[in-house]
C-alpha cells in the first residue's frame, strides 16, 4: 500500500558509492518510517546543544529570535501534525492556539486560577473545539480547500466573537502582570523561556518521530495518500482525522497559553489573526510539509530572514516586507516541497547518475 | 420601514460590486483550482491604476475603465505566466501560499510606490445621491452595479459562445482532454486567469468614487468575496453574483439589527453552513 | 531547465542556511541591553511604529516630526551636558503586530538605543512596554490611548498624551460647557476596537451628567467597506448631536455617506478622531465639514513655537503636520530635556531623570507644564476643542487655547 510506496522511494539508493549522495542519503530524513542513523542523531545532538548554550552566548536581542524560532517551529509541528501528517490542510489553526491563550490568561486575570491550571484547561476547550469543528467538517466530507476556507472561517467567527463580547475583555484584551515565579508560569529571564519552549519542540518532534512507525501514524499516512482507498481497506478515515485534529489542537493551545506567558498581553487579533494562522504553516512549506523536522529547519530559515530584512530595510518603507514575500514566493516555486524534498530529490538524482555511470 | 427599505438597497447596490470582486475568484477557480489569494490586493492595483490615470489624464473611473481593463488583463496574464503556470498539478497548499505570498509583494510594492497617503478620485457630479422619496440611492455604487451587470453578460457571451470560451470550459472540466483537442492549456490558463484579474481591477476601479485608495484598501475583499464565491458555487457565473447580491442584503440587515460588528459573523456562519450543507453553493452542480 | 532550478534551489537553500547561522550568531551590536556610556557621541532613540499595513500614513507623519525635532536639537548644538552629542533616530517597524513590535523593540534596545518610543496601537504598545521593563530600558508612548496600559506598575513607561479617559472626561466636561439647549439628544458612533470602546465605555457611562440623552451606540468596524446602514439607524434617530470616535478612512466613509443623504446633523462632534482633525478631510469634504468639532490632542495654536514648527513641517515633507505627529515632536524634546538634566545616555539614568520632567516650553495645547506621575503619565495632560471654520482648524475651547469663537449651526 502507500507505506510501501513509501519506503520505495526512499530505498532507491542502494548502492551509493560517492561522498556525497552517501552523505546526504545519512542526514536526510524521509517521510518513510526510518529510524534516524547514527550521523543524524550527532548533529541534532550538536544543534540542541548550541541552543541551550545560547543564553550564555547571545544578547537579549537574539534570545528572542531564538524563542521565536522555537516557538514557530513548536506551533507548526502542532500544524503538520493534523495538516502535514493527515493531509486535511487546516488555514485558522491560530483558532487553537488563540483558545489556549485566552482560556489560561482569563482565569488567572479574571479567577485567580494558576496558569499552569489554566494550561490545562485551555488544551480541554481547545479539544472540545477541534471536536466539533473536525464533526462538523469530516462528517460532511469537507475537503482540501473546501476544509481550508472552513478552518479560516472558524478562525475569523473566534474573532469577531471575542472582539465583541464584553465578558471575554472585547477589544481591551488581556494584560498579565509581570512576575518572575514558575509557579505562575513565569520563567524568570528570558533562558527559562528558552528552555522551557526547547523542551516543548522537543517533544512534539520526537513524538512526531515515534509515531510514524505507530500503526495511528500509518493510517495518517493512509489516509492523507488516498482517503478512499483507505476506507476501503477498512481504515476509520473519520476517526483518524478526528483524532489529528484534536490532537493537534491541544498541543497548539499549550503554545498559545505560553504566548501569553511570554508576552503578558493578547488581544483578538494577536490571537486569530490571519497572521497567525499563516505563520504556522509557512515554516512547514519551506521545510517540508509532513516531514519530521521540516518544519523546525523552515522556522530557522524564515524567522532570521525576516529580522534581517526588518533591520536592514528599516529607513525604505515597505521594503522589508516586499522582500519576505518575494521570498516566499521564490522559496515555493523553486523548492516545492520544501528544503527536505530538495534534499531528497538531490539524493535520488546523485544516486540515479552514479548508477549510470557506473 | 424606511430604514427596511433603505437597508435592502443598500445591500444590493453593494452587494453588486461584491459580486464582481467574486467573480474574478470564481472563474479562477472554476478554471484552475486556484485560491488566489491576491484578489484583495490586486483590487488595490485596479484601484491605483485607475488613480494614476486619473492624475495623469485627468479622466473619471468610468472613461479609465477600458484601459484599466486591459492593464488588468496584462498584469493578471503575467501573473499566471511567471509564478502560477510553473505550480500548476502541484500541491493545493503551495498555490494558496504562493498567492498570499504574491498579495505581500504587491501590497507593500504598492507601499514603496506610492506611499501610504491616502488618495480619493472624485468624479463631478457624484457627491450627492439619487432621492426617491425618503430613501437615497448612492450613485457610484448604482453606476457600478451597472457595469457589473454588462461585464457578467460579457463574461456570459464570452463563455458560451465562443471558442475562447468553449476553450476555458473544456479545460475547466478536464485539462487532459482538453489538451488532446489541441488547446494549449497554460495558455488558456494565462487568459482566464488575465480575465479574473480584469473582474478584481474592475471591481477596484468602480470603488474608488466610494472610499480612499490606500495599499491595504481592497484587504476587506479578500476573504469576504472567497465566502461569496463559494457560497454562489465555485466556477459558476451568475451563481457569483447571485450571492453577492444575498451577502449585500444580508450584511446591510445584520449592520442594522445587530450592528456592523457581528455583521461579519453572520456572513462567515452562512459560510460554513454552506459548506456542510451544500459546498458546490447556490448554483453549483451537486457531486 | 529542471537541472537550472535544482541548481538554483541548492544555491538558496545553503544561503539560507548560512543566514540563519549568521541570523542568530550574536554579530553586530554591543550584546549587552541599552545605551553606551555618557562619553559616547551619538545617542540612539528608538521609534517603534506600524509602518507597514493600514496605519502606515499616520506612522510616517510620526516618524517625520520626530526627524524634524531631532534635526533641530543636533543643529542647536545636540546634549550639551554630554559634550554636544546628537541625537539619531533608530526606526523599526511594528508591522501592525505586537510580537513584531516586541522583537523591534528588543532589536532596537540590542542596537544601543538608551530609550524607545512608540507604537500607535494600544495593543501593540502594550506588548513593547513589557518588554521596555522587562529590558530595564524607558519607553515613551508617543500615540496610544488605552488606560489599563498604565495600570500594571510600570516603572520605566512614560506617556505625555492624553489618555481615553481625558478624552472622554474632557469631552463630557466640555460638551456640558459649550452646549445649547436645543442640544438634547445625542447618538454616538465608533470603531468597535480598543480606540473606540475605551471611550466610547467611558462616554456611555457618564453621558447623562451632560444633560443629553443618549439614544444609541452604534458600532462598527474600521476596516468596513461601507457605513451606509449605520447611516442609516442615526438618520432614524435623528440626533442633535452626533459623537463619532474613529480613524481616517471609515470617518470619510460616514462623512460621505451623511453628505450624500443630504443629512444634516446640528452639532457633530468627534472624540480622538483620526479624521476630522486632519487637515486632509478638509480639502476632502469642503463646505460640508463648516463647523465639525473634535476633541482631540492637539499642539498649541497660539504659541509661537508651533506657529514655527507647523511651517517648518510643511516646508520640510510638503504635507500639513497631522496631530499624531505633534507627539513624535515633543516626545524627542521630552527626551532631549531628561538627557541633558541626566548627562547621560545610560537607560537608568534617561529613566531617572524624565521622573522629575517638568517641561514649561513645549508645543502641547494644555495648560502647566508636561509632569509625570508616579505611573508614568503626563499629569496636566488634556484635550480642546478643535472645531473647522472656513476650512481651516481652530481651537475653541477651552479658551486659554481658543483661537476663535464656536460656532453653532442653526
Amino acid at each position: 500500500m502507500s507505506t510501501a510506496r513509501i519506503q520505495e522511494a526512499n530505498g532507491h539508493a542502494a548502492e551509493e558509492t560517492n561522498f556525497l549522495g552517501s552523505f546526504l542519503k545519512k542526514v536526510t530524513i524521509s517521510t518513510s518510517n526510518g529510524k534516524l542513523t547514527l550521523p543524524q542523531i550527532i548533529i541534532i545532538g550538536v544543534i540542541s546543544v548550541f541552543i541551550l548554550l545560547t543564553p550564555q552566548m547571545l544578547s537579549n536581542y537574539r534570545l528572542n529570535l531564538v524563542i521565536s524560532i522555537l516557538t514557530t517551529a513548536y506551533f507548526a509541528q502542532c500544524w503538520n501534525l493534523m495538516s502535514g501528517y493527515t493531509g486535511q490542510f487546516s488555514f485558522g489553526h491560530a483558532a487553537f492556539y488563540g483558545i489556549g491563550a485566552y482560556t489560561s490568561s482569563i482565569l488567572f486575570v479574571d479567577f485567580g486560577i494558576n496558569p499552569w491550571i489554566g494550561l490545562i484547561c485551555g488544551m480541554m476547550v481547545s479539544g472540545i473545539v477541534a471536536a466539533l469543528i473536525g464533526y462538523l467538517s469530516f462528517h460532511y466530507n469537507l475537503k482540501g480547500d473546501y476544509f481550508a476556507l472552513a478552518t479560516m472561517a472558524f478562525c475569523e467567527i473566534f474573532r469577531v466573537i471575542f472582539k465583541n463580547t464584553k465578558a471575554l475583555h472585547a477589544a481591551s484584551g488581556v494584560s498579565i502582570p509581570f512576575s518572575k515565579k514558575f509557579a505562575l508560569m513565569q520563567f524568570g529571564s528570558k533562558a527559562g523561556f528558552l528552555y522551557v519552549a526547547f523542551i516543548m519542540l522537543t517533544m512534539i518532534t520526537f513524538g512526531l518521530y515515534k509515531i510514524r512507525r505507530t500503526k495511528m501514524g500509518l493510517y495518517f499516512v493512509a489516509v492523507r495518500e488516498n482517503e478512499d482507498a483507505a476506507r476501503a481497506l477498512g481504515i476509520n478515515a473519520f476517526k483518524y482525522k478526528m483524532i489529528a485534529l484534536i490532537a493537534s489542537a491541544m498541543l497548539s493551545a499549550v503554545g498559545g497559553t505560553f504566548y501569553a506567558q511570554y508576552y503578558l498581553y493578547i488581544d483578538p487579533t494577536i490571537c486569530f489573526g490571519n497572521t497567525v494562522s499563516i505563520s504556522a504553516i509557512t515554516p512547514c512549506i519551506i521545510g517540508g510539509v509532513g516531514t519530521v523536522f521540516g518544519p523546525i529547519i523552515g522556522a530557522a530559515i524564515i524567522k532570521p530572514i525576516s529580522e534581517i530584512t526588518n533591520s536592514a530595510l528599516s529607513n525604505f518603507v515597505g521594503m522589508n516586507m516586499v522582500v519576505y514575500g518575494l521570498i516566499l514566493v521564490i522559496v515555493i516555486m523553486v523548492m516545492p516541497k520544501g528544503v527536505i524534498g530538495l534534499v531528497q530529490e538531490l539524493r535520488v538524482k546523485m544516486g540515479k547518475k552514479k548508477k549510470t555511470e557506473g | 420601514m424606511n430604514a427596511f427599505f433603505q437597508a435592502s438597497i443598500d445591500g444590493v447596490l453593494m452587494g453588486g460590486v461584491y459580486a464582481l470582486a467574486a467573480l474574478g475568484i470564481s472563474l479562477i477557480f472554476g478554471v484552475m483550482k486556484i485560491t488566489n489569494f491576491a484578489h484583495g490586493a490586486l483590487i488595490t492595483v485596479g484601484m491605483y491604476v485607475t488613480f494614476e490615470l486619473y492624475v495623469l489624464l485627468g479622466i473619471t473611473p468610468y472613461v479609465a475603465l477600458p484601459l484599466v481593463m486591459v492593464t488588468m488583463f496584462v498584469i493578471g496574464y503575467l501573473v499566471q505566466k511567471v509564478f502560477l503556470n510553473p505550480l500548476m498539478g502541484v500541491a493545493g497548499h503551495n498555490q494558496l501560499l504562493l498567492t498570499q505570498g504574491l498579495a505581500i509583494v504587491i501590497e507593500n510594492a504598492i507601499l514603496v510606490m506610492f506611499s501610504a497617503n491616502y488618495q480619493s478620485v472624485s468624479v463631478p457630479g457624484f457627491e450627492t445621491a439619487i432621492r426617491l422619496g425618503s430613501i437615497t440611492i448612492n450613485k457610484p455604487k448604482l453606476v457600478a452595479f451597472l457595469f457589473v451587470a454588462i461585464i457578467a453578460a460579457g463574461i456570459y457571451v464570452l463563455l458560451e459562445k465562443t471558442d475562447l470560451g468553449r476553450a476555458i470550459r473544456a479545460t475547466s472540466v478536464q485539462p487532459e482532454g482538453a489538451t488532446l483537442m489541441g488547446i494549449v492549456v497554460p495558455r488558456i490558463n494565462q487568459i482566464a486567469f488575465g480575465l479574473g484579474i480584469v473582474c478584481a481591477g474592475v471591481a477596484g476601479a468602480l470603488l474608488t468614487p466610494t472610499q480612499y485608495i490606500y495599499p491595504t484598501s481592497g484587504n476587506t475583499y479578500s476573504l469576504k468575496c472567497f465566502v461569496i464565491a463559494v457560497f454562489g458555487g465555485l466556477g459558476n457565473i451568475w451563481g457569483a453574483i447571485l450571492a453577492g447580491l444575498i451577502i449585500g442584503v444580508v450584511e446591510s440587515f445584520s449592520a442594522l439589527w445587530l450592528g456592523g460588528s457581528w455583521s461579519e459573523l453572520i456572513v462567515y456562519m452562512i459560510f460554513i453552513l454552506t459548506l456542510i450543507i451544500k459546498p458546490t453553493g447556490l448554483l453549483g452542480k451537486k457531486g | 531547465m529542471k537541472r537550472l532550478n535544482k541548481v538554483l534551489a541548492t544555491v538558496l537553500a545553503s544561503t539560507m542556511m548560512a543566514t540563519m547561522v549568521a541570523g542568530c550568531a550574536a554579530g553586530s551590536g554591543s550584546g549587552a541591553a541599552g545605551g553606551s556610556g555618557s562619553d559616547s557621541k551619538v545617542i540612539k532613540i528608538g521609534s517603534v511604529h506600524p509602518l507597514t499595513g493600514n496605519y502606515a500614513y499616520e506612522a510616517q507623519s510620526i516618524i517625520n516630526s520626530q526627524k524634524l525635532a531631532i534635526e533641530e536639537i543636533n543643529a542647536a548644538g545636540g546634549i550639551t551636558s554630554m559634550g554636544g552629542a546628537k541625537l539619531e533616530l533608530v526606526v523599526g517597524d511594528s508591522q501592525a503586530s505586537a510580537d513584531t513590535g516586541a522583537s523591534e523593540t528588543e532589536r532596537l534596545i540590542a542596537e544601543g538605543c538608551s530609550i524607545l518610543t512608540g507604537t500607535f496601537q494600544s495593543g501593540v504598545t502594550l506588548t513593547c512596554m513589557q518588554k521596555a521593563e522587562q529590558n530595564e530600558v524607558p519607553f515613551l508612548v508617543t500615540v496610544s490611548n488605552n488606560v489599563a496600559m498604565f495600570e500594571n506598575g510600570f516603572e520605566w513607561c512614560f506617556r505625555i498624551q492624553p489618555n481615553a479617559d481625558v478624552f472622554a472626561q474632557d469631552f463630557i466636561e466640555y460638551i456640558s460647557a459649550v452646549k445649547t439647549d436645543d442640544i438634547k439628544t445625542a447618538v454616538l458612533i465608533h470603531e468597535d476596537s480598543l480606540t473606540g470602546t475605551d471611550s466610547g465605555d467611558i462616554i456611555s457611562e457618564n453621558m447623562a451628567s451632560t444633560g443629553i440623552e443618549l439614544l444609541d451606540r452604534i458600532t462598527y468596524s474600521a476596516s468596513t467597506s461601507t457605513l451606509s446602514t449605520e447611516v442609516t439607524k442615526l438618520a432614524d434617530l435623528k440626533p442633535d448631536l452626533l459623537i463619532t470616535i474613529g480613524y481616517f478612512a471609515d470617518t470619510s466613509l460616514l462623512v460621505k455617506e451623511l453628505n450624500e443623504r443630504g443629512i444634516k446633523i446640528k452639532m457633530v462632534c468627534g472624540v480622538a478622531n483620526g479624521g476630522i482633525s486632519d487637515s486632509k478631510f478638509i480639502s476632502d469634504f469642503g463646505d460640508s465639514v463648516e463647523n465639525f468639532l473634535d476633541l482631540n490632542y492637539r499642539f498649541n495654536p497660539n504659541s509661537d513655537k508651533t506657529k514655527a514648527l507647523l511651517e517648518s513641517y510643511k516646508a520640510k515633507y510638503s504635507d500639513d503636520m497631522s496631530v499624531h505627529a505633534v507627539w513624535g515632536y515633543e516626545s524627542i524634546y521630552v527626551i532631549a530635556d531628561a538627557l541633558e538634566r541626566a548627562g547621560s545616555s545610560k537607560p537608568e539614568d534617561v529613566r531617572n531623570a524624565m521622573k522629575s520632567t517638568n517641561i514649561t516650553e513645549h508645543v502641547l495645547a494644555q495648560s502647566g507644564a508636561i509632569t509625570f506621575d508616579t505611573k508614568g503619565e503626563n499629569i496636566n495632560a488634556a484635550g480642546v476643542l478643535v472645531q473647522i471654520q472656513n476650512g481651516k482648524h481652530v481651537v475653541v475651547y477651552p479658551t486659554e487655547f481658543a483661537e476663535s469663537e464656536l460656532r453653532y449651526n442653526k
